[in-house]
């Protein structure tokens, strides 16, 4: 029996940690909804962890195309790195350390990958797995959206904005 | 004859026609790898949007029947191939958003009831989507 490369253990991984998350919210993100939380902030830490969430699974997804498209992958596969290890450090800043761990895992096992299937494959598995954890999943279901909108538009009416930004809506000050 | 879909949000069940005039492709695509099931979740920006991630099950890279988003009639239903997703579409939406989505099919009943569900998906998020055949 032929030796498992390192692309289809990661594969692999990826699939049981999907598995996991489709079912259930990830055990880390009880972490960062600690009272204390790594920070004592747990409503930016959950936005932040949001965004970072869906910005990465948008570029991931750009990429793919990208490859799928003709794009060499000697010349993606930096890129690809670059900004999943950038990505990985905010993460990593959040709490949200399992999935800094995978997307490290995810880039270390890039420089393995030799051809466009295996570089598409685990571009599609990290947008699946980041889309259950974020816009298409447990994030976006923690952020009170509703409320949060609510709450702007009577900041925005009643004057509540920072000191400089509020002559945005009510227009330069003539006293 | 066209093929019916049922969409349920929440408790709440309408019915779709495919637009397989428009976007064979598209419709068998989606056929082939129905139902699917998710939460449905809250457009942010577009206004009265649903959406739910059809990956892994449905990936379509071609854009068969382009309408621009804020051109799309209510009780549409897309695939934004951009971010993988399935969109439903249930009343005007803002004109900022000048992008393309593939309309696969449109809601033929109880697109009021769709709206009411909807709605609760964004004041209490959570609400259980599926797309399944229809009769």
């Amino acid at each position: 029996m032929s030796k498992r490369s390192g692309v289809e253990t990661f594969l692999r991984t990826l699939d049981e940690k999907t598995a996991t998350i489709w079912k259930e919210p990830p055990s880390e993100l009880k972490k960062i909804l600690e009272p204390a939380g790594p920070y004592a902030s747990r409503f930016p830490i959950v936005i932040y962890s949001y965004w970072n969430a869906n910005a990465l699974a948008g570029d991931l997804w750009i990429l793919r195309r990208n490859a799928k498209s003709g794009v060499s992958l000697s010349g993606l596969i930096p890129i690809t790195k670059s900004i999943i290890d950038s990505n990985a450090v905010s993460f990593q800043v959040y709490g949200l350390t399992d999935t800094f761990d995978l997307l490290k895992e995810a880039s270390t096992v890039l420089g393995e990958v030799k051809d466009v299937t295996e570089y598409v494959a685990i571009a599609e598995k990290l947008v699946v797995y980041l889309n259950r954890l974020g816009m298409s999943g447990w994030l976006d279901l923690l952020v009170p959206w509703q409320k949060l909108n609510s709450a702007f538009e009577e900041a925005l009416q009643t004057g509540q904005l920072g000191f400089g930004v509020q002559k945005l809506v009510t227009g330069p000050d003539k006293s | 004859m066209a093929r019916k879909l049922e969409l349920q949000v929440g408790e709440t069940v309408a019915v779709a026609t495919m637009l397989e005039n428009e976007a064979p492709k598209t419709c068998k695509a989606i056929w082939d790898n129905l139902p699917i099931e998710n939460e449905a979740h809250h457009a942010k920006i577009a206004g009265p949007e649903l959406y739910f991630m059809a990956i892994p099950k449905i990936i379509i890279e071609e854009m068969e029947n382009p309408v621009k988003v804020h051109q799309v009639p209510p009780g549409t239903i897309s695939y934004y191939p951009v971010r993988p997703y399935i969109q439903v579409f249930f009343g005007d939406l803002v004109q900022v958003w000048n992008v393309d989505v593939n309309r696969f099919a449109q809601i033929t009943e109880n697109l009021e009831g769709v709206k009411m569900a909807a709605r609760r998906a964004w004041t209490k998020p959570g609400e259980r989507i599926l797309l399944r055949r229809g009769e």
